[in-house]
């Protein structure tokens, strides 16, 4: 693989190692689990959070069922975004 | 299609790119869930304020999903073959941000418009300017996603699509004529 100018072995040896890649991109999409869960982690806790104070300030409005509904569904859509996203991230190429 | 910077360096940049915009796309579920949240809210309450849970949950929505395609933007610029014409920003993403940026300048009309007019009633037009907003940004969002998923199936880290119309299509994506022969 060509690399820019600054990366490499520079013609000694092989080159594009997966240091070289970590220095142009930074961390590689496979090694951010930890970011993903912990993004997933705070998007229900702050999905909860809301629908928490919408029963509590808003009962009329937003009774505890419908609470309970949007949680189910919100977590749904935040669960399919958090599963595609760790499927994206950790697949392997068809072709090297 | 040439690449201008490594593969790698490229599947990398480009598997950020699609992560963010699954992250956007969830975003854009979550309104659409919201929007019949406030419309059923809006069947038994006039326009209450503009601090109802419901009004939280889409407004915030309308400031976050024009930041993040903004994001997405700013990250976009690292990948050279998604440049847009005249090596300006990809027309796809483009035509999102336009898009979502009208939600987000509709909330202050909105607000104008309930200052005197209190019913929510659907169809009238400072409405139109948040559905339409929407819609014009889907419409970027899909040509924009395509068009990354299409050099992803180009660059082997993603399978290509057996159907032969849809092939077609991600081969048109590829050259720049899915949607117009002179806008790349």
């Amino acid at each position: 693989m060509t690399l820019p100018k600054g990366y490499g072995a520079g013609g000694r040896g092989p080159s594009g190692s997966r240091d070289d890649i970590e220095k142009m991109i930074g961390r590689r999409v496979e090694n951010m689990k930890g970011v993903y869960i912990l993004g997933f982690a705070l998007c229900w806790i702050a999905t909860a959070g809301g629908i928490y104070v919408g029963v509590t300030v808003y009962p009329w409005a937003y009774p505890l069922p419908s609470g309970l509904y949007a949680l189910s569904v919100l977590t749904v859509i935040e669960a399919l975004g958090f599963i595609f996203i760790m499927k994206v991230a950790g697949e392997k190429p068809v072709r090297a | 299609m040439p690449a201008l910077i490594p593969k790698e360096v490229e599947i990398q940049r480009l598997k950020k790119i699609y992560i963010m915009v699954i992250m956007l796309g969830s975003i854009a579920a979550s309104v659409e869930v919201d929007n019949f949240v406030d419309g059923s809210l809006h069947q038994t309450a006039i326009r209450d304020s503009a601090f109802t849970p419901a009004h939280w949950w889409l407004y915030s929505h309308f400031v976050a999903l024009p930041l993040g395609w903004g994001f997405v933007a700013m990250y976009d610029r690292r990948v050279p073959i998604l440049r847009g014409p005249n090596n300006s920003m990809n027309t796809g993403l483009k035509i999102t941000i336009i898009g979502y940026l009208a939600t987000m300048f509709t909330i202050g009309v909105n607000e104008l418009w309930h200052f005197w007019f209190v019913e929510e009633i659907f169809s009238v037009p400072n409405h139109w300017m948040f559905n339409m907003g929407v819609v014009v940004a889907f419409m970027g969002a899909l040509a924009y996603v395509v068009r990354v998923y299409a050099r992803l199936v180009e660059l082997g880290a993603e399978t290509p699509a057996k159907n032969p119309y849809v092939a077609e299509m991600y081969k048109l994506a590829l050259e720049g004529k899915l949607y117009s022969r002179s806008i790349p």
